[in-house]
Order: C-alpha cells, then sequence, then structure tokens
C-alpha cells in the first residue's frame, strides 16, 4: 500500500499570547493530535543549519506578523522555494488601529493631540516613531500581497484584506473545549458576578458603559464585577472597591480555566462601533459562551454577525439599553440559565476547534497541492 | 506564482469562506431589518417563501439594511455574480416574469 505524506506545515517561534495561541497553536495541537498535520516551530535559537533542513522538509510556511524581521524569512523562503506557500495569519485591521490603544505606539502613523492640546503620541515622545511605524506598516502590507494564501478570522476582515490578496480565507477563531471546562463551583447565597475580560486595547469600550457600571453597582448591592486581562483606572474610579475583582492574564492555555474559577453569572463585551471593531472577532463571546455564560454585547459587528438577540445572547446600542439587558440577567436565574446554554449550544456547533482545525488544514493542504501543479 | 495557480487558490479560499457567508446569512435573517422587510412584503402578497409560483414579485429593490450587509460581507460586486442571489439569498431573487 502506498504511504500517505502528512501535510508538514512550518511555522517560526510561536509567541504566548492570545492571538498565537488562537490562531496557530489552538489548530496545530489538534492537527498534530488527530494526525492531520504535522506542525513544527522553528525555535528561537535554531542554528542555520538546522533552520535550514527545516525549511526544504516542509510543505509550507505559516506566519504572523509578530515583527518586520519576518519580511526577510519570507523573502529567502519564496526566493529558495517558489513551489511551497508562504501562509500568513493576521487577525486585525493593523492600518485602522485605534489611538487609544496600546498597538498605536507601533502602528500608529499620525501624531494626535487631546482636544486641549496635550499630546497623545507625538514624533520622538515615549519611542513613538511615524517613520518607523509607517515602514512597518509597509513591510505588512509586503507580506499580505506577497503570500500565496491569508488566513484571518471573519468575512468582514477577509473582505477588507482582499485589497491587497486575492486569496483569503476565514478560518474563525475556535474553542478548545478541554481548556474551557464547566466547573460547578458553589458561591455565597444571592452573589451575581458579572465578568469582562479584554485587554489594553479596550479602554474607550469599557468607558462607554462607565456610567451604566456605576449604576447598576448601586441598584445591586450583590454584584459583583470582575475584569479579566486589564484594569484601567478610568474605569475603576468609584466603583465599589469591595465588589470589583481584577484578575491578571494568565498564559493562553489556562486562561479558560481561571475564567471557568470566577464562576461568572454574567458576561459583558462593550464595543464601540469603529471600522477597526468591526474587523474584529467576536472571540470573547465564544469564549464566555464555551463556559454557559450568558453576554450582553454591543449590537454591533462582529457581535451582531453571532448573537441572536434573546437566543444566544443580549444585544444592545445605547448604555440605558446595556443597563436593562443586565439588569435583566440579574433579576432573571431562568433567563441567564437559558442563554447560556443556548450560547453553549451555539459555540459548540459552530466553533469547536476539533471541526474547526480540520478546515484549517484543508485550506492549506489544497494550496500545497496547487502550487505543486 | 502564475495567474491561474493564484486563481486557484483563490478559489479554495472562497470554499472554505461559503460557510463562513451561510452562517452569517442564517445570523441576519433573524435579524429585526430583516424580519420587519419581509414581513411587509409577505403581508402584501408579494413574497412567497419558497414559492415557484408565476406570480409577478414585485421586489424590484431591497432595503438598503439589506444592500448594505450584503456589500459588506460579499463585496461591493456581490450583485454582479448572476447566481449571487440564487446560491446565497433567494429570499431577495427579483424574478422575470417572461423566463418564468
Amino acid at each position: 500500500m502506498k504511504k500517505q505524506n502528512i501535510l508538514k506545515i512550518l511555522t517560526p517561534p510561536i509567541g504566548e499570547d492570545g492571538c498565537w495561541w488562537y490562531r496557530v497553536k489552538n489548530f496545530a495541537n489538534i492537527a498534530n493530535q488527530e494526525k492531520l498535520a504535522s506542525v513544527q516551530e522553528i525555535k528561537a535559537n535554531e542554528k542555520d543549519f538546522a533552520i535550514e533542513a527545516a525549511f526544504d522538509a516542509c510543505d509550507a510556511l505559516l506566519y504572523r506578523f509578530a515583527s518586520e524581521s519576518i519580511v526577510k524569512v519570507v523573502k529567502v523562503f519564496k526566493k529558495k522555494y517558489p513551489h511551497k506557500p508562504v501562509i500568513l495569519e493576521t487577525d486585525d485591521d493593523l492600518f485602522n488601529i485605534s489611538p487609544l490603544s496600546n498597538a498605536y505606539a507601533n502602528l500608529g502613523t499620525k501624531e494626535v493631540f487631546l482636544p486641549d492640546g496635550t499630546p497623545l503620541w507625538q514624533q520622538g515622545k515615549a519611542k513613538f516613531d511615524l517613520y518607523e511605524n509607517r515602514k512597518r506598516l509597509i513591510d505588512y502590507e509586503f507580506c499580505l500581497s506577497q503570500s500565496d494564501l491569508v488566513l484571518t478570522t471573519t468575512i468582514r476582515l477577509a473582505n477588507k484584506l482582499k485589497e491587497y490578496n486575492e486569496a483569503v480565507a476565514v478560518i474563525p477563531n475556535a474553542i478548545n473545549f478541554d481548556f474551557w471546562p464547566v466547573l460547578d463551583i458553589k458561591k455565597e447565597t444571592g452573589v451575581v458576578n458579572m465578568v469582562y475580560a479584554g485587554g489594553a486595547s479596550h479602554f474607550e469600550d469599557l468607558m462607554m458603559v462607565k456610567e451604566a457600571l456605576l449604576k447598576l453597582m448601586e441598584t445591586y448591592p450583590q454584584l459583583h464585577l470582575h475584569f479579566v486581562g486589564q484594569l484601567f483606572g478610568g474605569v475603576k474610579k468609584g466603583l465599589p472597591k469591595s465588589r470589583v475583582h481584577f484578575w491578571p492574564w494568565v498564559k493562553a492555555d489556562g486562561h479558560g480555566y481561571r475564567m471557568a474559577c470566577i464562576n461568572a453569572d454574567i458576561a459583558i463585551a462593550p464595543l464601540e462601533d469603529k471600522e477597526f471593531n468591526r474587523n474584529k472577532s467576536s472571540v470573547k463571546f465564544y469564549e464566555y459562551s464555551a463556559l454557559k455564560i450568558p453576554s450582553v454585547v454591543s449590537n454591533v459587528p462582529p457581535y451582531a454577525d453571532e448573537v441572536q438577540e434573546k437566543v444566544n445572547g443580549l444585544l444592545f446600542k445605547t448604555p440605558d439599553e446595556f443597563m436593562r439587558k443586565v439588569s435583566a440577567l440579574i433579576d432573571d436565574p431562568l433567563l441567564r440559565r437559558e442563554l447560556g446554554e443556548n450560547a453553549y449550544a451555539w459555540v459548540k456547533e459552530h466553533r469547536d476547534v476539533k471541526v474547526i482545525a480540520k478546515d484549517w488544514v484543508e485550506v492549506i493542504k489544497k494550496t500545497v497541492e496547487a502550487m505543486k501543479k | 506564482m502564475d495567474k491561474e495557480t493564484k486563481d486557484a487558490i483563490a478559489k479554495i479560499a472562497e470554499d472554505i469562506n461559503r460557510k463562513r457567508r451561510t452562517e452569517l446569512f442564517s445570523v441576519f435573517c433573524s435579524s429585526s431589518e430583516a424580519q420587519k422587510y419581509l414581513a411587509t412584503l409577505k403581508k402584501s402578497g408579494a413574497y412567497k417563501n419558497g414559492s415557484r409560483s408565476k406570480v409577478w414579485r414585485k421586489v424590484a429593490s431591497m432595503p438598503v439594511e439589506v444592500d448594505k450587509f450584503f456589500s459588506d460581507v460579499y463585496g461591493e460586486d456581490y450583485y454582479k455574480d448572476p447566481d449571487f442571489f440564487r446560491k446565497h439569498a433567494p429570499e431577495w431573487m427579483v424574478f422575470d416574469p417572461n423566463q418564468r
């Protein structure tokens, strides 16, 4: 019997943050476990000859634009192996970073001043360099246009990326349920835990509901608020200290267990309606749903594309509506349970990594075959 | 890479994307904007779900919300694909009675 060759995918050193986890490691783990493909990572301290041997042995190079140094690797690989695909994995609209996001430091291309004239981003201050950032975006654009295939998270972002490359495949973020256990933890009677998980780029989103959070905490003395990832001073200000809890990030593979241990009853995901955000994915909703936590999310894409009102979550447009919807969940444990179960069923059906990883492997495999012809 | 290979890879990507577009569309169909418009059409008798009748469907245009959604999801030129509505959104097809 003819031995079938397993697809060999090579990646540069895999980072430990959530983006690498969701976009590469999560799929790679399943592909390796299920023997759908062999995904190998070049270690950071690998010797040149070992890197060359790995290049020779692989069928495709999959990378993220983690730094501009990758451009050189892509150029060398493309030149030496014109019939092996280089595949860019990207999950954000890097051309539209908000000045209120920390990522603007490395991707912002304009100086920004507050209305009173205070500089927020100024050339040469706090290592902010417009020219370096512009060069970085040019390098990113090179990677987008020169890769043989681009993988991304949503149809909306894919449409945007198609300005640079026609071959953009959408492989949504997905949940490995082994890392997201639904735990049966007892808690103090009457306490309602509300959770928000998000990084340093979400200041504006939380400020949008800040007043509503103040009112909710005042109206419901049993309500506890848990922030996971990043706690902003401006958001925390005025909230009752004893009922506000902060959980810093843990490594991506422990994040699900940490979230489960919070024992949350309600989850929130406010998101400002702006182009950058529309091109994000609903991964927060997937994570909350994996733990059967009902979500109250902004009625804007990406959430509006996947959350069905009163079916698998609640959507809001204004802070008042946010308050009403969160209140409804605080007041009605049965509604919480129903929405949580539905959300879990949705994410299990549509965003199980064991299913999505097959698409991930399939699209890479077919691209490898197309380039061999 | 030659154009033929480029096109082949773009098609591979598009085949994978079809699943995601279907998911998006099913959620959109349940949205209040789409439901409201469909209800109006059904009430007027102009729209018959899944019907093969020869009734001239008076749907000569779509609400801007629907058009905007299609443009966002499928690109500005979505309507130029002659099979677009048959494949993705039969609800919004406009039938030519002379061809029925």
